[in-house]
C-alpha cells in the first residue's frame, strides 16, 4: 500500500509542526469541518490546519507522506510569512493608488476582508491574492525548509500536469489558469508565448516581483490590483441569470462597496467561469476568516484577564492598567504562532466603545474610579460581543469543530465483525481549570476521619524507606560480624570473606495510577444521604436522553442543601485518594470522560502524572460535572497511552463509573448495549497487553451482569452504597498495588 | 580541553571515585557567557555565597563551573592558585550518602584508616566543591550542606567527633534540574534558600551556533543549522522526553559531522534516536531535520 492515511500518519504530522511552529497545531481532517466553508483538499481555520484524509498522488508511500509535509508546511507558511498580519493601514502606505471606497474601518470587517471588498468581485481578489501568495509562500519555503524543496518540486510538476491547456479556455480563465500555472513553476516565456489575449504578460510580470527573498504580504496584494485590473480589461465572466450578489461571508455587499459599478455590468461576476481549481497541496484559505480566528483569540485572552477580577473592588491604578493591558490594546500575548503585535485590533477598538473607545480611555484616565470601572465594564460588554459575533461568523463558516483543544484518533473493536475500525474515534482532551477550593475544603471536612484513616492504611503499606544490606563488598559502615569472621579467618589461616560492610539502601515503590472518571450524564443524579431530612424533590431537569442508572427508579429525595449527586462522591473519592496517595508517593493521574458520538468523546484532565498535587488540581477536580455519554474504549485507550509513558514497573487504571459503556452511535443500534461492552472489554484486554491492571469500580447495582462480560470477576468491584465509594477505592487501591 | 581527571585517595571505596571527578585545570575551559552569571558568580565567590546552578541538562552548567573555578584559582594572582585541584566535582546518584561525601574509615590490614571524602577535602584545601544533580542524593547529604552553607561555615564529621572548620577559599555549588525531577525529588525550601540562584537555559540560535562550532570544528553554516534544529526539537518537550535536546548532543552531532558521517544520520543517531524511545516522536524529529537541512 502506498497510500498514506491521515490517521496514521497524524501524529507524526502533528509532532512535525508543532516542533516547526513551536506550538501545539490540530491536524484534522478536511471532512472534520461542517460549515458552509468547505474547501478543496487543504486549509487552516487559525487554530488548525485540515488535511485529506489520505493521499495517493505518487506510487511511492515516502512521496506520498511528502504531500502531507509540504502541505503542512504551506498551511504553515501563511502563519510565518505574514499573511494574516495584513493591515489596511499599512496596505495604504505600501499601495498609494489603492482604490478607495471611502469606508472606514469597522470591527465588523476586518482587514483582509476590506481589501477584497476593494474590488468589483471581492472573490475574484481573493482567489488572486492566494494564489499569488501561494507562490510566496512556497518560493519562502525553499529558503527556510531546504530539505523540503525535492517534495515541493514533485509535488509542483505533478499539479502541472493535471492543468488544463489554457489555449482550450476562455479569455478569462486562460488568464487565471496561465497565473496558476506560472506559480507552479511553468516558464513564464512559455506562458506567454501560448498567451492569445496578450495580456498574460502583465499579470506574470506582476507576479514576479514575488520572487523577490524580501517579498511580504503587500507585494503580493500590489500584484493582486495589477492582476485584477488586467482581468477587467478582458472583461469579466457574468452570468445570465440575474443571482443574488453576496460579499464574502454571505452578506449582501454593502450599497457603497459597489455604487457607482453597477451601470457597466448589470449581471452578477459568474464564480463558475472563473476556473483554475486549487492545487491539492496548497488547498483553500479564506484568510479574512483566519483574521477573524486571530481576533476572537485575542479578545477571549482578554476577557479572560477582565473577567477573573472583581471590577468594583480593584484600585484605580489597577483598574487603569486592567484597561490598558486587558483591552484589545495589547493583545499580542494571545497572538497565535507568536505572530507580532496586533495592530489592527486597536482600529477596530476605534468607534467601538461610542465615545468611550480606548484612545479616549488613555487620554481622559482621571483618579475617578467608578468612572474607570464603568469604563472597563463597557470594554468587557463591547468585547463579549465582538466575541459572539466572530464565533457565530466562524462557527458559519467551519462548521462546530472542536477547536480549542487537542484530537487523538483511536481505533475501536467491532466486535460483530471482529475487526478494529481504524481511528474511528476522535477524542479531545480538554484540562480541567476553575477556581472552586470550597470543594476541597468540604471533601475535608466531611471525610475527615475517613481521609486519616485511608492515609494511615496507606502508610501503613509503605514500604520501609531504607533496607539495611548486612554483608555486603562496598558500604557506609562496617559489618561488625563480618570483621569478627574474616579476622578469625585469617588467622585460621584461610581465605578472608571480603564481605565486610553494611549499607542501607533505598526501597522504592514503583506504581503509577491513573483514576478515570465516568462523567456521563446519570452521574447527576442525586444520592440519599441516610442521615439528611426529608427534602423537596429535586427539580425536574426533563428527559435525559443518557439516564440509564438504577436511579432513574423512583423519584429521589435529595437533601437540600447542598443536593449531593453520584459524582460529587465520585469526586470526593478521588480526592481522598490524591491525599493519600501522596503519603505513598506514588504517580497518578485523575481524569474524568463523557463524550456524544465517536467524534466527540471527551477527555477532561484534572491531574496529569507528573503535576504536583496542589490548589490547581483541587479546583479541576472540582470541575468535573456531569456531561454527556459513556464511551468507554476511546477512554480507557486515551488513559493506557497515558500510562504508556510512565517508566515504572507497576501500572494500575482504575475506572469508576456509574453505569454501562453507552454512547448513541456506540454500535450499529443505539439499543445494542453489547457492541459498547464488547469494545470496553478490549480495551481492557489493550490495558492487560501492556502490562496494566485496570480494575472497574461500578456503583450499579445491576453491575455484575456486564462487568461479568467485560472484565475478569477479580477485576471489578460493584458497590451497593454509594457513600462507601471512598473507603471501597481506597481498599481496590491498596490490593491492587500491594 | 585538557583537564586532567584525577583519582581520589579513597581509591578503595570504589563508588566515590566512579562518580566523583577532580580537577587540576591547567587550562582555560572555553565558555560562552549567555548573560551575565560570569558578574553574579564572581560576586557571589567574592562574598563566599554558595551558589545554586538551575537548568536542563546538556546546557553548560558544569563547564560554566570548571571556567569559574579557573578565573579564581587560576587567572588571579592570588594565594588561591596554589590549591592543587580547585574543583572536585562529585556525580550525585541516588545511594549518594553522607558519609560517601564526608569520608569514612577503610580497612587496611589489620587496622582502619579514615579516609576524606570529596566533601572534606574541598573543605580542607579551600577548592569549589560541586554537588551535581544533588536532589538524587539521598536526604542525609542536606545535614552536611546546610552547616556549610550559612555562617558557621563548617562541616560535622560524626564518625571521627570532629567538627571542620572550612577553608577560607572553599565555596559550595549545587546543581539541580527542576525539569524532570519527580514531586518525590525537590529541593526543600530550607535548603534552596541557602543559595544564590543562577538560571540556566539553552542559548538562543546564533550563540549556540557559535559554541557548536567552536566545540566541533563544523562549520558555522552548518553549526547555525544544528542550532535551529535543537530549538525546533525542544518544541516537542512533553512528547515522550523530559528534555529537549541538549547543547552537549548538538556538538556531538556536530562533531560525527566533522568525521564525515552525513548530517543526517548524525542527525538521526545523536538526536532523534537519543533524545527518545518513542518510535513516532522519532520520526517526527527526524521529519523536522530533514525539512530544515538542505
Amino acid at each position: 500500500m502506498t497510500e498514506v492515511h491521515l490517521s496514521d500518519a497524524q501524529r507524526v504530522l502533528a509532532l512535525f509542526t508543532q516542533g516547526l511552529c513551536g506550538r501545539y497545531l490540530h491536524l484534522k481532517p478536511t471532512d472534520a469541518l461542517t460549515g458552509q466553508f468547505r474547501p478543496h483538499g487543504v486549509t487552516t481555520d487559525g487554530t488548525a490546519v485540515y488535511l485529506p484524509p489520505a493521499v495517493s498522488l505518487f506510487d511511492n508511500a515516502r512521496h506520498n507522506f511528502g504531500v502531507y509535509k509540504i502541505a503542512v508546511l504551506h498551511q504553515l507558511g501563511f502563519y510565518e510569512n505574514g499573511t494574516f498580519e495584513f493591515r489596511m493601514r499599512d496596505a495604504r502606505t505600501r499601495i498609494p493608488n489603492l482604490p478607495d471606497l471611502g469606508e472606514e474601518l469597522s470591527e465588523r470587517v476586518l482587514d483582509l476582508e476590506h481589501f477584497f471588498n476593494l474590488w468589483e468581485v471581492p472573490s475574484l481578489a481573493r482567489r488572486l491574492f492566494m494564489m499569488l501568495e501561494d507562490l510566496r509562500i512556497d518560493l519562502a519555503m525553499r529558503v527556510r525548509y531546504p530539505g523540503a524543496i525535492a517534495d515541493l518540486d514533485r509535488a509542483l510538476a505533478r499539479a502541472l500536469t493535471t492543468r488544463p491547456d489554457p489555449a482550450t479556455l476562455n479569455p478569462f480563465a486562460a488568464l487565471l489558469e496561465g497565473l496558476v500555472q506560472y506559480t507552479l513553476g511553468a516558464a513564464a516565456d512559455e506562458l506567454i508565448d501560448n498567451d492569445a489575449t496578450g495580456l498574460l504578460r502583465g499579470m506574470l510580470d506582476a507576479a514576479s516581483s514575488l520572487h523577490d527573498l524580501d517579498a511580504d504580504v503587500y507585494d503580493s496584494a500590489r500584484a493582486t490590483m495589477v492582476c485584477f485590473n488586467v482581468l477587467t480589461h478582458v472583461g469579466l465572466p457574468r452570468k445570465t441569470i440575474a443571482g443574488r450578489k453576496t460579499g464574502i461571508d454571505g452578506r449582501p455587499l454593502s450599497a457603497a462597496s459597489i455604487a457607482g459599478r453597477e451601470g457597466d455590468a448589470a449581471a452578477p461576476f459568474d464564480e463558475d467561469a472563473m476556473g483554475a481549481s486549487p492545487v491539492d497541496f496548497r488547498g483553500e484559505v479564506q484568510p479574512e476568516l483566519v483574521q477573524r480566528q486571530m481576533r476572537l483569540d485575542n479578545i477571549i485572552f482578554a476577557l479572560d484577564g477582565l473577567n477573573a477580577t472583581e471590577l468594583e473592588d480593584l484600585p484605580a491604578e489597577a483598574l487603569d492598567r486592567l484597561i490598558r493591558e486587558h483591552g484589545l490594546k495589547d493583545p499580542s500575548a494571545a497572538q497565535p504562532f507568536g505572530a507580532p503585535q496586533d495592530t489592527r485590533a486597536t482600529e477596530g477598538k476605534r468607534g467601538g466603545i461610542d465615545g468611550g473607545n480606548t484612545g479616549t480611555v488613555d487620554a481622559d484616565i482621571s483618579p475617578d474610579h467608578p468612572s474607570l470601572v464603568k469604563i472597563a465594564q463597557q470594554q468587557r460588554d463591547e468585547l463579549r460581543r465582538f466575541a459572539e459575533l466572530d464565533r457565530a461568523a466562524l462557527r458559519r463558516m467551519f462548521g462546530n469543530a472542536d477547536a480549542a483543544t487537542r484530537s487523538f484518533f483511536y481505533d475501536e473493536w467491532d466486535f460483530h465483525h471482529q475487526i478494529y475500525l481504524k481511528g474511528w474515534c476522535r477524542l479531545f482532551e480538554h484540562r480541567l481549570a476553575g477556581d472552586n477550593l470550597e470543594f476541597i475544603r468540604d471533601v475535608r471536612q466531611r471525610h475527615n476521619l475517613l481521609a486519616h484513616k485511608v492515609k494511615r492504611q496507606f502508610q501503613a503499606i509503605k514500604p520501609e524507606s531504607y533496607l539495611r544490606l548486612r554483608r555486603v563488598r562496598e558500604g557506609d559502615e562496617l559489618d561488625l560480624d563480618g570483621i569478627i569472621e574474616s579476622i578469625v579467618d585469617r588467622r585460621a589461616g584461610r581465605t578472608p570473606d571480603e564481605h565486610l560492610y553494611q549499607r542501607r539502601t533505598k526501597a522504592l515503590r514503583e506504581v503509577s495510577a491513573a483514576f478515570l472518571l465516568d462523567m456521563s450524564a446519570s452521574t447527576d443524579d442525586p444520592i440519599i444521604d441516610p442521615n439528611a431530612p426529608p427534602a423537596p424533590p429535586p427539580k425536574d431537569e426533563g428527559e435525559d436522553a443518557f439516564l440509564y442508572g438504577f436511579w432513574n427508579g423512583a423519584p429521589q429525595r435529595a437533601p437540600e442543601p447542598p443536593r449531593r449527586r453520584v459524582i460529587d462522591v465520585g469526586k470526593e473519592a478521588l480526592a481522598l485518594m490524591c491525599e493519600a496517595l501522596e503519603t505513598l508517593g506514588d504517580g497518578y493521574g485523575v481524569y474524568g470522560f463523557s463524550g456524544y458520538g465517536r467524534d466527540e468523546v471527551e477527555f477532561y484532565v484534572a491531574k496529569e502524572f507528573e503535576e504536583r498535587l496542589n490548589n490547581k488540581v483541587w479546583s479541576a477536580l472540582a470541575e468535573m460535572k456531569p456531561r454527556r455519554s459513556t464511551r468507554m474504549g476511546p477512554a480507557i485507550r486515551h488513559a493506557l497511552k497515558k500510562l504508556g509513558r510512565q517508566e515504572v514497573r507497576q501500572k494500575v487504571l482504575i475506572i469508576v463509573s456509574d453505569g454501562f459503556p453507552q454512547d448513541h452511535d456506540y454500535g450499529p443500534d443505539r439499543t445494542d448495549h453489547e457492541y459498547g461492552i464488547q469494545d470496553t472489554a478490549q480495551a481492557l484486554r489493550e490495558a492487560e497487553q501492556q502490562g496494566v491492571h485496570a480494575f472497574c469500580v461500578t456503583i450499579d447495582r445491576s453491575g455484575h451482569d456486564y462487568l461479568r462480560r467485560m472484565c475478569a470477576a477479580h477485576r471489578y468491584l460493584v458497590i451497593d452504597e454509594v457513600e462507601s465509594l471512598p473507603a471501597e477505592l481506597s481498599k481496590v487501591y491498596r490490593a491492587l498495588t500491594a | 580541553m585538557a583537564q586532567a581527571k584525577t583519582f581520589d585517595n579513597a581509591a578503595a571505596a570504589g563508588h566515590i571515585t566512579s562518580s566523583t571527578t577532580s580537577h587540576r585545570l591547567d587550562q582555560e575551559p572555553w565558555y560562552l557567557p549567555i548573560g551575565d552569571e560570569v558578574e553574579v558568580f564572581t560576586a557571589a565567590y567574592a562574598a563566599r555565597l554558595p551558589v545554586l546552578l538551575k537548568g536542563p541538562t546538556g546546557c553548560g552548567k558544569t563547564r560554566f563551573v570548571e571556567t569559574m573555578a579557573w578565573k579564581l584559582y587560576r587567572d588571579a594572582h592570588t594565594s588561591r592558585r596554589v590549591v592543587e585541584t580547585p574543583l572536585i566535582t562529585v556525580a550525585c546518584h541516588e545511594d549518594l550518602t553522607a558519609t560517601d561525601l564526608v569520608g569514612r574509615y577503610l580497612l587496611n590490614g589489620e587496622e582502619t584508616v579514615w579516609a576524606d571524602g570529596p566533601l572534606t577535602r574541598a573543605v580542607r584545601t579551600g577548592a569549589i566543591c560541586y554537588l551535581d544533580e544533588i536532589v538524587e542524593a539521598r536526604k542525609d547529604t542536606t545535614v552536611v550542606i546546610h552547616s556549610l552553607t550559612d555562617h558557621r561555615r563548617m562541616l560535622p564529621i560524626d564518625k571521627k567527633g570532629e567538627l571542620l572548620d572550612a577553608h577560607a577559599d572553599f565555596l559550595l555549588v549545587i546543581s539541580y534540574n527542576p525539569g524532570y525531577q519527580s514531586v518525590l525529588k525537590d529541593l526543600k525550601p530550607s535548603t534552596r534558600q541557602r543559595f544564590v540562584s543562577l538560571e540556566f537555559t539553552y542559548p538562543d540560535v546564533a550563540k549556540e551556533a557559535d559554541i557548536i562550532a567552536h566545540e566541533s570544528g563544523v562549520a558555522i553554516q552548518d553549526a547555525e543549522k544544528l542550532a535551529l534544529i535543537g530549538a525546533k526539537v525542544r518544541n516537542l518537550r512533553e512528547h515522550g522526553f523530559e528534555e529537549g535536546v541538549s547543547t552537549r548532543l548538538l556538538i556531538y552531532t556536530a562533531q560525527l559531522i566533522t568525521g564525515g558521517i552525513s548530517p543526517r544520520r548524525a542527525c538521526d543517531v545523536a538526536i532523534a534516536r537519543a533524545i527518545t524511545d518513542d518510535a513516532e516522536v522519532q520520526r517526527a524529529v527526524q521529519e523536522i531535520v530533514d525539512v530544515l537541512l538542505p
